[in-house]
C-alpha cells in the first residue's frame, strides 16, 4: 500500500499510521482493518471489546446501514458480542464486511 | 386441429401459473373461448409490471405491445402492480410497436411476460430501458433444454404453432401482416432483436438468452418489496410467539449462529429469505443429519463462500475459509446467490477424485434458470475445488472432468419463495445422501430425483416447519437482557486509526 493513498483521518491519529507504533505493541490493544469491496477502515481495539463497536464506526465511516452489512473474520461470520480475543485475532487482521444477501425470485446474469 | 385436449392442460396451467387467481380465470376462460381459437391458445400468459404501480397510460402501453383489440385481452390489475391476460400471441409476434412508440409515451415499466406452457417450459420476453433505449430481450427458463436446444424446444411446444402453415389451416381468413415471410424458422420467434426492429423484420438471430429482468427495484404484487426488511407488526406478532430470535451453535463451528428477530420475521410469508436463515438452517440441519453416514457424509459451505469466490481473484483471499473446509466429504453442498436468487450447487465426487477423476456438479433451482446460471457457476466451483484439491493432495495435479447435471426440481409457483426451496433440497439431500449419490451417479444427464419431502401443494412453500424449527432454538428473555447489558459500553474503547480506498482486485 502506498502512502498516498492512505486518507488520515485526523491530524492527531495521522502520526500513528504504521503497525509499529507504541500503542500497537500494547498487548492489549490490536488493529483491526475492515474492508468492504471499496473503503478499507483501521481501527485500534481493545482486545476485550466487542466488536460491534467496530462495526458501528465502520457503518458510520461509509454511511452503510449495520443490518445490510455481515462482517467475517476467516470466513465466519462474527458475532456482536463477538471480541478480538475471543477470535484469536492478531494484529492487522482483516475483518470483511459484506452486504446482505436476499432472495425470493429474481435473477441478474453477471 | 386436436387443440381440445390441450386446451384443458392449458387451463390448468394457468391455474397453477403465477399471479393467477379463479376469478380471473372464469372471465378469461370465458372471454376465451368465445373467441376464434387462437393460435398458441395453450400458453398460459401473465406479466408483471415492475415498477412502482402503473404509470398513467402504462396499460394503453400494453395494449399497443400487444397491439391487440381491448377485447381480445381481459387485464386485471391486481394490487396496481400485478397484469395478467390471456392474448393471441402470434399478434405479439408480428405487432410489436416500433421502439419509439413506446419511449414516446408515458415511461414504460421494465416489463417481462412470462410465457408459459402445459410443460412447464417458460419464456420470457423482456423489456428493459438501457440508456433511453428500450430493448427487448427473450430468455428462456426452461429447465430441462440446454440454452443450444432452444430452436428445439420451439419446435415442441405449442409456441411453435406460431408456425405459418399452422395459421394458415386454423384461421386461413386472418389478414396478417406476417405471412409474407412464412419460411422463417421456429429460432425467429426467440430472438429479441426482431421484436424491437420491427415493422421491418430482422433476419433470424440466435436466441438471446440474456436475462435481465431490470427488476433490481422490484415490486411484489403484493405492494410491498420482499426483500425489505419485515415490518414492526409481524415482528411484533414473532414476538407474541415467543420468537425473539435464535441461536445455534454448530459441532463443526466454534461460534454460535445467531438469527435476529428481523431474520426471523423473514420466515413469513412473502419475505425473501436471507443469508442469515440459510445458513443458520444449513448449520441446523448439517449437524441433524449430515453425518450419520460416515460414508455419505455432507459439508454445507456458507452463502459467502461462493460470493467472495466469484470476485476476481477471491479465491487467493480466501486461504483461512479454505482451510475451514472438511476436505473428507463426500457431498459438498454450495447455496448460491445471485441478486435476489438463491441456487443449490451440489458436487460430489471430491472424495473419491483421485480413482475417479470425476466431479459432478449438480445444481437445483426452482425457478428452472440452472441450465443459464451452468456456464457461469461451473468455473467459479471448479476453482473452488482445484484450491480444495491442493490443499488434499499437495502432489497431485487437479485435471477432472468436471460434468454439470441440471436436476429437475419441484418449482416454486410464487416470487418470494427461492429461498425456502433451497433448504427442502438441502434438507432433502441431507436426509438420504446416499440415495442422492447413487442417483446422480446412476444417470449422468438430468437427474430426476425423487423430492418426496417437498411439498408443492400450498401457496407458498412450507415456512411454517422452519419457524417451528426456530423456535427450538428461540433466544430466551434471559439472553436477550444480557445481550441488552452488554450493549453499553464507551465509545472510546474503538479508535478509527486510517481509512483507505481499496482498489478493484487488489489483493488486501
Amino acid at each position: 500500500m502506498s502512502e498516498d493513498q492512505k486518507v488520515p483521518v485526523d491530524e492527531m491519529n495521522a502520526q500513528t499510521v504504521g503497525n509499529s507504533t507504541p500503542e500497537t505493541a500494547n498487548k492489549d490493544l490490536l488493529q483491526v482493518r475492515v474492508s468492504d469491496s471499496n473503503t478499507e477502515v483501521y481501527f485500534r481495539v481493545k482486545r476485550d471489546t466487542p466488536l460491534r463497536r467496530v462495526f458501528e464506526g465502520f457503518c458510520k465511516r461509509t454511511g452503510k446501514d449495520m443490518k445490510s452489512l455481515r462482517f467475517l473474520y476467516e470466513g465466519e461470520r462474527i458475532n456482536e458480542d463477538d471480541t478480538p480475543q475471543s477470535l484469536d485475532m492478531e494484529n492487522e487482521d482483516l475483518i470483511e464486511a459484506l452486504n446482505q444477501q436476499v432472495g425470493g425470485l429474481f435473477y441478474r446474469q453477471g | 386441429m386436436s387443440n381440445k385436449p390441450s386446451r384443458h392442460v392449458k387451463d390448468r396451467g394457468l391455474m397453477h401459473s403465477l399471479n393467477t387467481r379463479p376469478a380471473q380465470y372464469k372471465s378469461l376462460s370465458q372471454m376465451n373461448s368465445s373467441k376464434p381459437r387462437k393460435v398458441l391458445a395453450n400458453c398460459s400468459v401473465s406479466c408483471l409490471i415492475l415498477e412502482d404501480g402503473p404509470a398513467p397510460g402504462t396499460e394503453k402501453v400494453f395494449k399497443a405491445i400487444l397491439h391487440l383489440s381491448p377485447t381480445a385481452i381481459d387485464i386485471t390489475w391486481d394490487h396496481k402492480r400485478l397484469l395478467s391476460f390471456w392474448a393471441d400471441l402470434s399478434s405479439v409476434e408480428q405487432n410489436i410497436p416500433h421502439e419509439d412508440y413506446l419511449l414516446r409515451g408515458n415511461r414504460p415499466a421494465p416489463i417481462r411476460i412470462r410465457f408459459e406452457d402445459k410443460n412447464d417450459k417458460v419464456l420470457f420476453l423482456n423489456y428493459a430501458r438501457k440508456k433511453d433505449k428500450l430493448r427487448s430481450s427473450f430468455s428462456s427458463l426452461s429447465s430441462v433444454e440446454s440454452p443450444a436446444k432452444l430452436k428445439l424446444i420451439g419446435s415442441k411446444t405449442p409456441i411453435s404453432t406460431l408456425d405459418q402453415p399452422e395459421i394458415e389451416k386454423e384461421d386461413p381468413n386472418r389478414k396478417s401482416s406476417s405471412k409474407n415471410d412464412s419460411p422463417q424458422t421456429n429460432e425467429e420467434h426467440y430472438s429479441g432483436n426482431s421484436f424491437s426492429n420491427s415493422p421491418e423484420r430482422a433476419k433470424p438471430k440466435r436466441p438471446r438468452l440474456v436475462v435481465d429482468y431490470a427488476a433490481e427495484d422490484s415490486l411484489d404484487e403484493l405492494g410491498m418489496d420482499p426483500a425489505e426488511e419485515p415490518t414492526e407488526e409481524s415482528i411484533a406478532d414473532l414476538k407474541k410467539r415467543g420468537i425473539n430470535g435464535a441461536s445455534y451453535t454448530s459441532v463443526s463451528e466454534r461460534r454460535a449462529i445467531k438469527l435476529a428477530a428481523s431474520d426471523v420475521g423473514r420466515l413469513l410469508p412473502r419475505y425473501y429469505l436471507n443469508d442469515n436463515l440459510i445458513n443458520f438452517f444449513s448449520r441446523v440441519f448439517m449437524d441433524e443429519y449430515g453425518n450419520q453416514d460416515s460414508k455419505f457424509s455432507t459439508h454445507v459451505f456458507s452463502t459467502y463462500f461462493y460470493s467472495q469466490a466469484k470476485k476476481a481473484s477471491g479465491l487467493d483471499r480466501m486461504a483461512s475459509w479454505l482451510s475451514k473446509v472438511p476436505l473428507d466429504k463426500s457431498i459438498y453442498l454450495i447455496p448460491i446467490h445471485g441478486a435476489y436468487h438463491w441456487t443449490l450447487a451440489a458436487v460430489i465426487g471430491f472424495d473419491t477424485i483421485l480413482e475417479g477423476n470425476t466431479l459432478s456438479l449438480i445444481l437445483s433451482d426452482s425457478l428452472g434458470v440452472a441450465n443459464i446460471k451452468a456456464r457461469g457457476i461451473k468455473p467459479v466451483v471448479k476453482d473452488i475445488f482445484r484450491k480444495l484439491f491442493e490443499l488434499k493432495y499437495p502432489n497431485e495435479v487437479f485435471q477432472p472432468k468436471i460434468c454439470t447435471i441440471i436436476a429437475k426440481t419441484p418449482s416454486q409457483s410464487n416470487s418470494v419463495d427461492c429461498g425456502v426451496f433451497i433448504l427442502d433440497y438441502v434438507t432433502d439431500i441431507l436426509r438420504d445422501p446416499k440415495r442422492f449419490v447413487e442417483e446422480v451417479n446412476k444417470k449422468r444427464s438430468l437427474l430426476e430425483l425423487d423430492w418426496d419431502d417437498i411439498s408443492t401443494n400450498s401457496d407458498y412453500g412450507d415456512r411454517e416447519k422452519y419457524l417451528s424449527i426456530v423456535q427450538k432454538y428461540a433466544t430466551s428473555e434471559e439472553e436477550l437482557k444480557v445481550a441488552a447489558s452488554s450493549e453499553i459500553g464507551s465509545p472510546l474503547d474503538i479508535e478509527e486509526v486510517k481509512v483507505s480506498k481499496v482498489k478493484r482486485n487488489r489483493r488486501i
